[in-house]
């Protein structure tokens, strides 16, 4: 299954609630039945779109190594962008409840590893950041994007 | 309006007084988090779960930001929970939820409960005199009493904010009261104490001229009654007194409420406590009991039974009326200017002397029990005293004795005539720093003072507190010079054959 989006909210950037609407190319069960893992990569879908709509180059999806997965690696100007994407379903969660809690020191340990492996693969770009995109899906057609600019530091 | 940071303005407490500190809160996009920095404690720390539910409970959005909250300056230790308010209050207006008119105005110290409620915290007292010196209006806890006029408000809960802090209401003033709490302390009087008239003549010098007392005498004899009367003997505290007073009780985390009339602090700590439990110390630093009787009484029951260490402590603040504690982060300074009352049993089964019980006690072991208090902590008591059992027939009678009205009123005339006496000279020194010249004493009463000096080989400090101790007999004669009697008079409280 593969979901594009179909609109995106006139007043999208960084650190803003953006409204979108998507489409999946099959017909899929209700939301609520939907595996973590379908779940997960239709939050990617979305994000990766998003992402390259604001103008970001999409290096590589789910790129793995020794260390784990990194979601989307983009690159935005000259900086490699190590993107995490957090997804919940806005209907069974608390509708206030963040995505990017889960973004946990463990977590961000990881990609920091992540980028020092990919960082030594390829020498073109020595900057890196490390964003967060918080996927809220409300419904089979609306989901609410939030881009999380820099969200954690080498030293956190 | 919502905005990327604000600042709040509170204080620590550092020993009994109060330095301002600024709560810096930034919120910036990134994972949603407190972090506190600018050397907290584990208690500071706390805050974020305290605030984060409190936020809940009120009503107010918790950001979906990054929090970094900087105490400043960075360099100093901050302790306790008082940081909770005002973290509140400057993410409350960093986000925007409440106005910010006359903020910048007050600051903020008090804990929060989880349901948003605001708690007292210790040293309300020495937050409010920062708060006045820097032209700010304290905000508190709904329960603590505003000690400068219109200093503080109450703030019941966080969601009183809403309205602005304008419209909060000013905090109870502490107020010198004449109803229930002088009852307490006029609930006991020395007409109580029967047959012991040598010992409230002792306890009325002691109380004219400021001079240390020690009663030695068996058990049952009434020391402890008498000590537990010594405040109502005492003139009442002047605003300055209770002032210093209230800083260290609130410091302490004491109920205020008992200083309240200007009646003086009476400590009595069992004879177990820590030198730091009489002194000040811990971490985060509190004052002592010796502290805590600044401006009243410290009675210490037992003498022999306190540790040597802690007896010894008490030199420096009989000495120079101040706690001096150097720690790694500095010095910290306790006022601590009380009197001493002391009791002591003669010997260790207590009847040594008495003439009705037979002592069991061997003389090695009545030798190690004086010595315990000899030495430089007895060179600092004036006044000592025997206490004999009262006639048992006497108080089958049920006599009254001499009353603490009466008592006062010598003590209080003496006091006046000797501020006088002082005041009439050039230099208004206490006498307690003076030299014998200075005292006044006739020819006949210096003849009799070398006298008693020669033969009992009394050293250069122990005839200077004789020639005190006549100064203030005197005094209470209402006498411009110091006579033989009062001289003979003040010999009678310094010598002793048992001890």
């Amino acid at each position: 299954m593969t979901a594009s989006l179909t609109s995106i909210a006139p007043d999208c950037g960084p650190g803003r609630d953006v409204m979108v609407r998507y489409a999946t190319d099959s017909d899929i069960p209700a939301l609520s039945e939907l595996g973590n893992k379908v779940m997960g990569s239709l939050g990617e879908d979305l994000a990766a779109q998003y992402l390259s709509f604001c103008g970001y180059d999409i290096l590589e999806r789910n790129w793995r190594c020794c260390f784990g997965e990194a979601d989307i690696i983009a690159e935005d100007d000259d900086v490699i962008v190590l993107v995490e994407v957090k997804t919940r379903l806005s209907a069974v969660s608390c509708p206030t409840l963040a995505p990017e809690i889960a973004v946990d020191a463990r977590k961000r340990n990881r990609y920091q590893k992540l980028a020092l492996m990919y960082l030594s693969k390829q020498t073109r770009v020595d900057t890196v950041r490390f964003d967060v995109v918080a996927v809220n899906v409300f419904d089979e057609h609306v989901a609410q994007l939030r881009h999380l600019c820099g969200a954690y530091e080498w030293d956190y | 309006m919502a905005r990327d940071s604000y600042a709040a303005k509170t204080g620590v407490l550092r020993g009994v007084e109060a330095l301002p500190v600024m709560v810096e809160v930034n919120a910036s996009n990134g994972i949603p988090g407190v972090t506190i920095v600018g050397l907290a404690d584990t208690a500071v720390l706390e805050a974020r779960h305290r605030v984060r539910c409190a936020f809940r409970e009120c009503g107010f959005e918790w950001p979906r930001a990054h929090l970094t909250v900087n105490l400043a300056p960075s360099e100093l230790r901050k302790t306790g929970t008082g940081f909770d308010l005002p973290i509140a209050v400057a993410i409350l207006a960093c986000t925007g939820q409440i106005p910010t008119k006359d903020l910048e105005s007050c600051m903020f110290v008090g804990e929060l409960a989880l349901s948003g409620a605001v708690c007292g915290t210790r040293g309300m007292v020495a937050f409010e005199r920062l708060a006045m010196e820097q032209g700010l209006t304290l905000v508190g806890p709904p329960g603590a009493l505003s000690t400068v006029n219109g200093g503080m408000r109450s703030l019941e809960s966080l969601v009183m904010l809403l309205q602005g802090v304008g419209t909060l209401p000013l905090a109870k003033p502490f107020l010198k009261q004449s109803n229930d709490d002088e009852d307490v302390v006029s609930a006991i009087d020395f007409a109580d104490v029967i047959d012991q008239d040598l010992a409230k003549r002792a306890f009325v010098i002691a109380a004219s001229g400021d001079h240390g007392l020690l009663m030695v005498g068996p058990p049952g004899a009434g020391k402890s009654m008498m000590a537990k009367r010594m405040p109502t003997i005492l003139s009442p505290m002047d605003e300055k007194e209770q002032a210093e007073a209230l800083v260290i009780h609130s410091a302490a985390g004491l109920e205020l409420g008992c200083l309240r009339g200007g009646a003086r602090p009476f400590r009595a700590p069992h004879h177990a406590i820590s030198l730091g439990g009489m002194i000040g110390g811990g971490r985060p630093m509190r004052p002592g009991e010796a502290s805590l009787a600044h401006k009243g009484v410290l009675f210490l029951d037992e003498l022999p039974e306190f540790g040597p260490r802690v007896l010894q402590s008490l030199r420096q603040p009989l000495e120079e009326h101040e706690v001096r504690l150097v720690r790694v982060d500095g010095t910290y300074v306790f006022p601590s200017d009380f009197m001493l009352v002391a009791a002591a049993n003669p010997c260790p089964c207590g009847y040594l002397g008495d003439p009705d019980h037979p002592c069991t006690c061997s003389a090695a072991r009545i030798q190690a029990y004086q010595t315990r208090i000899g030495g430089p902590l007895m060179d600092r008591i004036d006044v000592l005293v025997d206490v004999a059992r009262p006639d048992s027939s006497r108080i089958i009678a049920g006599e009254k004795g001499m009353s603490s009205k009466q008592m006062a009123v010598q003590v209080a005339a003496a006091r006046e005539y000797g501020s006088w006496r002082r005041a009439r000279e050039d230099e208004d020194k206490p006498d307690r720093a003076r030299t014998v010249p200075e005292l006044h004493l006739d020819s006949p009463a210096k003849a009799a003072l070398e006298g008693v000096a020669k033969r009992l080989g009394l050293g250069g400090r122990n005839i200077v507190r004789i020639a005190r101790v006549a100064r203030t007999v005197a005094d209470l004669d209402e006498s411009d010079m110091v006579t033989r009697d009062h001289v003979m008079e003040a010999c009678a409280y310094r010598t002793r054959t048992t001890l």
